[in-house]
């Protein structure tokens, strides 16, 4: 901030900022910091932009106040009265205001498309800096965020990965580089019950000192110690919210029991607010929301297990201690703990990173691509300002030098030329945060994914501040480019030619124009390459059937189903009620639907194909048997799962997917082949392969298809089940009686519904909106570019009038006229468009990552985006061409 | 066009604005740092007459140049001074400035109140 105010003390004159320059910044720090320690941060953005207010008025008043004495004549300009001393200066500045204000409402329709221009670009901009800044910039909401840091391990299979949960007291024991370290796990769904309804609460497992780390105070009671740690005491610490929702506001902590997953549990303290944590969803687990409950580490089933990557690690740095130097003493960890663990392999990589960085990481790119897009697109907004004041000024010329010839100086004439450039920037940023803040409050609806814990983004003071900057600087571009150009202008010599109109400012125009075309260009193959990305995502076969379906899923916590027979039992019943509502064609059950976001990958053994490298990874589903029927995934060969396939049956069956059979039975039968799991005890029992089924995108539709083997419910009979209805009518008809139906087995579980219509319209909801966003800057460079076109060639026309007559009347034809205007106008627009593919072929390589079915050099796309750009072009010439074919040659001859 | 004088009668320079008035107030007893100013004034008029940095020194240099503030070659001495920190101290000419001001202030009070008009109680 300091820096910007330095940067901003240059707008004083140099005699007053070396006397004054360093105290008024000495002084301004201290400002803010006060304002900010006592009023918070709100205030001190208030307080910055005031301060840059006052800056540009002491500079405005110093630098009129240095001019000599205007000139006498001056006076007798007509709209510039007389004022007394030292406000003269600034009434003056005033009365340009007014004036330009006056012009413009003369000229609503030059202004509203000004206007309209910026505060769109300003808009745009402002919103994607907003998130960006929300998401990317801003420190994350926990005290000493910058140094908090994250270790992760760095595994080639699964990236940065977390550790197991007894890693934590290692880390503990041999970091010495921090003041605090802690684990939690992801968010997971619990089932909450024993107050009130039943239902279904995003929890998480934190060591103790976790919620401390991330500035979490108890409103009442206590946070998670040590020894609760250490008893593996049954507790549970609510957030503020929860605590409302299921208790009532107001009601005492008081020791009350709940029950998690029919786990009886105290709650032991209540957050002071609600605590948002840094990372939500896991490989094995998406899950957007953040916890509302947090139990001890210990009660994790795999809080004690080496092997399963549970607990992600955050510690804060001590007040010496250097990200460098947390990492150097990392690299020895690995060598230290391989000794004593078999687990740890030697040449383990951990990694100390910032958190903040780890956080943002999986948005950061996407934000940056959408970031420098819209400032491409703020670019041709100025570019097209910019264009339009100089066709304004050229058309203004005769006035101006009527004004000089009345003895108004260069300087008087460039004050107003920069009021008319301050009013309609601030006109354009007033439009434009109106327009962002239309555009930050549809933000949470735009579903970006996973941002971080600081991504509350709302229309607030930075935002404004961003609009209000972006407003200055282009009008500050715009003014420069102006007051160039007419500052060239030969005012006397254009009385003398008595012409109203200048020559000049053909050739700046002209650029601005092919600069214009060249990025319209750029955002356009863009747009088109994400646009036919998101077409072919939207083409993949998702390999099952997604109208007329709706899932609800429930756990089936272990306590009160203890049993496989209990369980099966339940979802026999509630199979059987399902089917029984009416409109309800065929029922299903499945433990992980497909594009849910939870795959779990288990190691599989194939009979007879040893693998040196340790088990291959199959993705794993448990499926009743009409689970293939209920969803219309075709049966290669072999036959679906029966109701022979029981669990005390001596013959144990799977069914995998051509996939499997393609990789590892090529060209063969897969039927009667036999595989097995890889479990932790050891190898499970042979499995026969009785059916081949078709392949499912379970990961996500632009994701390859994975092996797959799905197991008979009636063998494996796990806790979380998907019941799945296949209706005859709309599904969410049927949500509430599915729901009803579920209940009514037990009352005690919470339903939680979606339909697979749903997940893979949600699976490609990111692809969707970044080809939105992108295909609205892009066509909103192509109207701006084409309004730039148009200005420039009916400019050139109108300049041109009496050439045309000249040649009308040598005999020139309406043909001719039209091929003249068009070709000049296309020459400018070619050139545009070559640079334009050339740095579009260099900018969409940064797209790979985002691209799916479709090169990153598409000839069809930039041809066909060209196509487009030309065509437009053409148009926008048209409408001037064919005024010029339509001149009447003694008109045209008379003119000026 | 009058060509203004460079050196001005104390009546010439009023009346005087609000910051102007404030800081020579802030000054008329001691010698404080631009930002001590900015605290004495907002602590003296709770809050009512907040000056940015820029307000500040737009008014210090009008003062300055009027010749009816001057600054400090030498620092008082102090534990908490700060060697970056310029001092400010007003002249005579500035006691002069605000005593006029503050009779023209007076003056304009008096009429106000023999017109019965009263603050409203907040």
């Amino acid at each position: 901030m300091i820096t910007l105010y330095r940067l901003a003390l240059g707008m004083l004159p140099a005699a007053v900022r070396e006397q004054h320059g360093e105290q008024m910044s000495v002084v301004f720090a201290d400002v803010v910091h006060d304002v900010r320690r006592r009023l918070g941060r709100y205030a001190a953005c208030r307080v910055i932009v005031a301060e840059l207010g006052a800056l540009l008025l002491f500079a405005w008043r110093e630098r009129r106040g240095q001019k000599p004495p205007p000139r006498i004549d001056e006076r007798y300009l007509v709209w510039q009265s007389e004022n007394e001393g030292g406000r003269r200066m600034f009434g003056s500045f005033l009365q340009d205001l007014r004036y330009a204000a006056r012009t413009f409402l003369r000229r609503p329709a030059f202004f509203a498309t000004v206007v309209l221009t910026l505060g769109l670009g300003i808009g745009a901009a402002t919103a994607i800096a907003s998130l960006v800044d929300a998401t990317i910039l801003r420190p994350l909401p926990y005290p000493g965020a910058d140094r908090l840091v994250a270790i992760v391990e760095d595994s080639q299979r699964f990236g940065k990965a977390p550790f197991a949960a007894p890693f934590l007291r290692d880390f503990r024991e041999h970091l010495t580089q921090y003041d605090a370290i802690a684990a939690f796990t992801s968010t997971w769904d619990v089932t909450l019950t024993g107050v009130g309804e039943a239902q279904r609460v995003p929890g998480a497992f934190v060591s103790d000192g976790l919620l401390e780390l991330f500035g979490a105070r108890a409103r009442n009671g206590r946070l998670l110690t040590p020894a609760d740690e250490q008893a593996a005491s049954k507790v549970a610490v609510f957030s503020e919210r929860l605590w409302d929702r299921t208790f009532g506001r107001g009601t005492p902590l008081d020791g009350q029991i709940i029950r998690i997953n029919d786990e009886p549990l105290t709650v032991v303290g209540i957050l002071n607010g609600d605590l948002r944590m840094p990372i939500t969803s896991s490989i094995l687990v998406a899950n957007h929301q953040t916890a509302e409950l947090w139990m001890p580490m210990a009660l994790n089933p795999f809080a004690s297990l080496r092997t399963v990557p549970v607990a992600n690690i955050a510690g804060r740095l001590a007040p010496e201690a250097t990200l460098a130097h947390a990492q150097q003493e990392l690299e020895r960890l690995p060598a230290a703990l391989s000794k004593a663990y078999r687990e740890v392999p030697a040449d383990a990589r951990y990694t100390a990173v910032s958190l903040a960085a780890l956080v943002s990481e999986p948005v950061r790119k996407p934000l940056l691509a959408l970031l420098v897009a819209v400032l491409v697109l703020l670019l041709i907004a100025c570019a097209n300002v910019a264009n339009l004041m100089l066709a304004r000024s050229a058309s203004q010329a005769g006035e101006l030098a009527v004004r000089a010839a009345l003895g108004a100086s260069r300087g008087r004439l460039m004050h107003q030329m920069m009021a008319e450039s301050l009013l309609l920037a601030g006109a354009g940023t007033a439009l434009g945060i109106f327009v962002a803040s239309l555009a930050i409050s549809a933000v949470p609806s735009l579903a970006l994914g996973d941002l971080p814990p600081s991504a509350t983004i709302h229309m607030n003071a930075r935002a404004a501040t961003i609009a209000g900057f972006a407003g200055l600087i282009v009008a500050m571009l715009v003014a420069v480019v102006t007051a160039v150009q007419s500052s060239r202008t030969a005012v006397f010599s254009m009385i003398r030619d008595g012409a109203r109109t200048v020559e000049g400012g053909q050739g700046i125009r002209a650029a601005l124009v092919f600069a214009e075309v060249a990025l319209a260009l750029v955002l356009l193959v863009s747009a088109g390459l994400l646009a036919r990305s998101f077409w072919s995502l939207s083409r993949v076969d998702p390999g099952f059937r997604t109208d007329r379906l709706l899932a609800s899923g429930v756990e089936m916590p272990g306590r009160r189903y203890p049993t496989p027979e209990s369980r099966r039992a339940f979802v026999a019943q509630a199979l059987d009620r399902i089917q029984a509502l009416p409109g309800v064609a065929r029922t299903a059950a499945v433990n992980r639907l497909p594009l849910g976001g939870a795959n779990v990958l288990v190691g599989v053994e194939i009979e007879g194909q040893p693998q040196p490298e340790g088990p291959v990874s199959m993705d794993r589903r448990v499926v009743t048997d009409t689970y293939f029927s209920t969803l219309g995934i075709p049966l290669r060969s072999g036959r679906a799962f029966v109701t022979g396939d029981r669990a005390d049956a001596a013959d144990r069956v799977v069914i995998v997917n051509e996939t499997v059979t393609r990789r590892f039975w090529p060209g063969g039968n897969a039927l009667d082949r036999r595989l097995r799991f890889m479990l932790r005890g050891g190898p499970g029992p042979w499995l026969r392969v009785v059916g081949v089924v078709g392949d499912v995108r379970h990961h996500g539709l632009d994701q390859p298809v994975q092996p797959e083997v799905y197991v008979p419910y009636a063998q494996a009979a796990v806790e979380s089940m998907v019941f799945l209805a296949q209706t005859h009518g709309d599904p969410l008809q049927l949500a509430e009686p599915m729901r009803r139906a579920l209940q009514g087995v037990d009352p005690l579980l919470p339903v939680r519904q979606e339909t697979p219509a749903g997940l893979v319209k949600a699976s490609v909801a990111e692809p969707r909106l970044r080809a939105l966003l992108f295909n609205g800057f892009g066509v909103a460079a192509l109207l701006l570019s084409a309004l730039g076109i148009y200005g420039v060639v009916a400019h050139a026309v109108e300049r041109r009038t009496r050439e045309i007559g000249v040649r009308m009347a040598l005999g020139a034809t309406r043909a001719n006229i039209l091929g003249l205007v068009l070709r000049n106008g296309m020459r400018m627009v070619m050139g545009g468009a070559a640079a334009g593919l050339v740095a579009a072929a260099l900018v969409t390589r940064a797209l790979r990552g985002f691209l799916f079915g479709v090169p990153a050099l598409d000839p069809l796309t930039f041809a066909g985006v060209t196509g487009l750009l030309l065509l437009v072009a053409v148009f926008a010439i048209l409408v001037p061409a064919l005024r010029a074919m339509r001149l009447d040659p003694i008109t045209a001859l008379r003119i000026d | 066009v009058p060509d203004y004088p460079r050196r001005r009668l104390p009546q010439h320079h009023l009346p005087l604005s609000v910051p102007v008035f404030q800081i020579l107030l802030s000054l008329s007893d001691c010698e404080l740092h631009g930002y001590a100013i900015i605290q004495d004034i907002r602590d003296r008029t709770e809050g009512e007459v907040q000056l940015t940095a820029s307000t500040l020194y737009a008014a210090i240099k009008r003062l300055l140049d009027a010749g009816l503030i001057n600054e400090l070659e030498t620092r008082p001495s102090g534990d908490e001074d700060d060697a970056r920190r310029r001092y400010y101290r007003i002249t005579s000419m500035g006691l002069d400035v605000a005593r006029l001001e503050t009779g023209r202030l007076e003056r304009t009070l008096r009429m106000a109140r023999d017109k019965k008009l009263r603050p409203r109680k907040a």
